[in-house]
């Protein structure tokens, strides 16, 4: 005979729980061989046909749980078929054992992505913007903007021969104006030079070597040092409002900076941070005319708000972008390591003078130069 | 998002100061030695016939010189009044995963622990277990068991 203990107890096949109540004491008979892992027991629970309710025991000689897998009678009693549950014999054993952890409830990584969970084929979309105008202080209308300009001129602030003017686009078109409507201000008598041949003779514009329109406010534009005429040539003229020497290379640098929050994923928070790595998150930022750039979610993750810098030289049009992003919590974006850097031509050429080129006399020249290149190949082939 | 931007304007002038970036300088070399293949080639197979046709082969090798310089004002390229106007945009675009249920699958954990110090579902890789008082059937029963994943509680 073996004493065994017997519970009407519900638990997982993959589980380590135990019964935490005392359970019902019985004497049972095991047949003459048996396995330890699984064995019948024969039970003198009563000799009325009526099902047992117990599903589960332990048998406190062998020191194992074992789970009632059926119950069959016999000749007025009842028969356990039970089979051992390791989990739950060696609960203290597996829980003292150290094992390399995949996958746990209770302990996790969240940046760790969980392949687990197929894609629903659902997408969610969000984004934020910033204005031309919150971005560069100017609403984006070629009167809004900033105009410069370089002048070969008597001028000891020139870069080189050249002197860099930024002025508003009234200021520039009342410059224009003055210049092309009247030869006067070449100041040579007409008795000496008609003024048709002095317009003949003197073309201004030649000394505008660079103009440029720039999406930045001219009227809170301070850099460099102001002034009211402007040197052209052999001639100054006087302008309708101040204007902006940018008589270093240094005050012609402008730099400008925004934030925007970042999008997150609507299952980011708790388990789901995952969810903010690509595939799950695709960042696309457009930035013309940077261009429009796919953004690696791993910068992106765990942070707030993307900052956007750009600087840019009023003397090329030159720009570079430069992307960081940061935790609401950071003081600053590290813009020492930028994760994006792009470069640009911010400012907008503006025509001045009379620049042209006839593609037809190109490809005309290009058919000669082939011809000769043909004419020599053939030759050489020939030889 | 679909949004495409490009030169809609025709460019019939061109001309160049300043000195090319090194990325556009070296597309620009690709450009032309692609040109310079093209009239080879092209060349090549008009020997029997031509001199006179070297119009054509400019007009066959062009293409290759505007596809590969079409590429360079992608990003990069020169402001106008257009990009100017264009919102600063950031886009989103999330892919949506089934409910999530931790409870029965765990989440990635992939560290070394004592079992005792976790609780509900725990998943092992490559888990040794050995017990005194166990068969080796029941030692390799408690490995698939913690192979698979089980419940510690």
């Amino acid at each position: 005979m073996i004493q065994v203990t017997l519970w009407a107890f519900d638990k997982r096949r993959n589980s380590t729980k135990q019964p935490s109540t005392a359970g019902t004491v019985f004497e049972g008979e095991l047949k003459s061989a048996f396995s330890i892992s699984g064995f019948e027991l024969k039970l003198n629970l009563t000799n009325q046909l009526i099902a047992p309710i117990y599903n589960y025991a332990y048998v406190e000689s062998f020191r194992r749980y074992y789970f009632i897998t059926d119950w069959y009678y016999d000749s007025g009693f009842w028969y356990a078929v039970l089979a051992v549950d390791v989990l739950a014999s060696y609960k203290t054993e597996i829980g003292g054992s150290t094992q390399f952890i995949s996958r746990a409830y209770s302990n996790y990584n969240p940046l760790i992505i969980d392949a687990s969970y197929p894609t629903t084929g659902e997408v969610s979309r969000s984004g934020d913007f910033i204005t031309p105008a919150s971005f560069w202080g100017a609403n984006p209308t070629e009167a809004n903007g900033l105009i410069v300009i370089g002048v070969v001129g008597a001028s000891a602030s020139g870069i080189g021969a050249v002197t860099y003017y930024a002025m508003s686009m009234s200021v520039f078109n009342a410059f224009m104006n003055s210049m092309l409507s009247s030869i006067a201000w070449a100041n040579i008598s007409t008795t000496e030079i008609s003024e048709e041949l002095q317009k003949a003779l003197i073309n201004p514009t030649q000394y505008i070597t660079f103009c440029k329109w720039f999406p930045i406010d001219a009227g809170s534009f301070t850099q460099g040092t102001a002034t009211s005429s402007l040197a052209l040539g052999w001639w100054t003229f006087s302008l309708s409002g101040n204007a902006r020497v940018l008589n270093t290379v240094g005050s012609a640098w402008v730099l400008r900076s925004n934030e925007m929050d970042i999008p997150k994923h609507p299952q980011h928070i708790g388990r789901g941070l995952f969810t903010e790595f690509s595939p799950y998150s695709t960042y696309m930022l457009k930035f013309l005319p940077f261009g429009v750039f796919e953004i690696d979610s791993t910068e992106l993750a765990e942070k707030d708000t993307l900052g956007i810098q750009v600087s840019c030289n009023l003397m090329t049009g030159d720009a570079v972008l430069h992307l960081s992003a940061k935790k609401i919590t950071d003081a600053s974006y590290n813009w020492a390591s930028p994760f994006l850097v792009a470069e640009a031509q911010i400012g907008v050429p503006l025509p001045i003078g009379q620049v042209s080129a006839n593609m037809g006399n190109f490809k005309n020249a290009l058919i000669a130069g082939a011809v000769s290149g043909v004419d020599a190949i053939a030759s050489k082939f020939a030889g | 998002m679909s949004r495409y931007t490009g030169l809609i304007g025709a460019d019939l002038s061109a001309y160049y100061t300043g000195e090319p970036k090194s990325g556009v300088k070296e597309m620009l070399k690709d450009t032309l030695s692609g040109i310079g293949n093209d009239i080879v080639d092209k060349g090549r197979s008009l020997l029997s016939s031509v001199v006179s046709g070297a119009s054509d082969v400019i007009n066959a090798a062009l293409p290759t010189a505007t596809a590969a310089l079409a590429q360079l004002s992608y990003s990069g390229s020169v402001g106008n009044f257009t990009s100017a106007q264009e919102d600063v945009q950031l886009t989103a675009k999330f892919q949506l995963i089934s409910e999530m249920t931790p409870e029965k699958r765990g989440s990635p954990c992939y560290r070394n622990l004592v079992i005792n110090t976790l609780s509900g579902f725990v998943m092992c890789e490559n888990p040794t277990f050995r017990a005194t008082s166990a068969t080796s059937i029941e030692e390799s029963a408690v490995e698939a068991f913690m192979s698979g994943g089980f419940y510690y509680e």
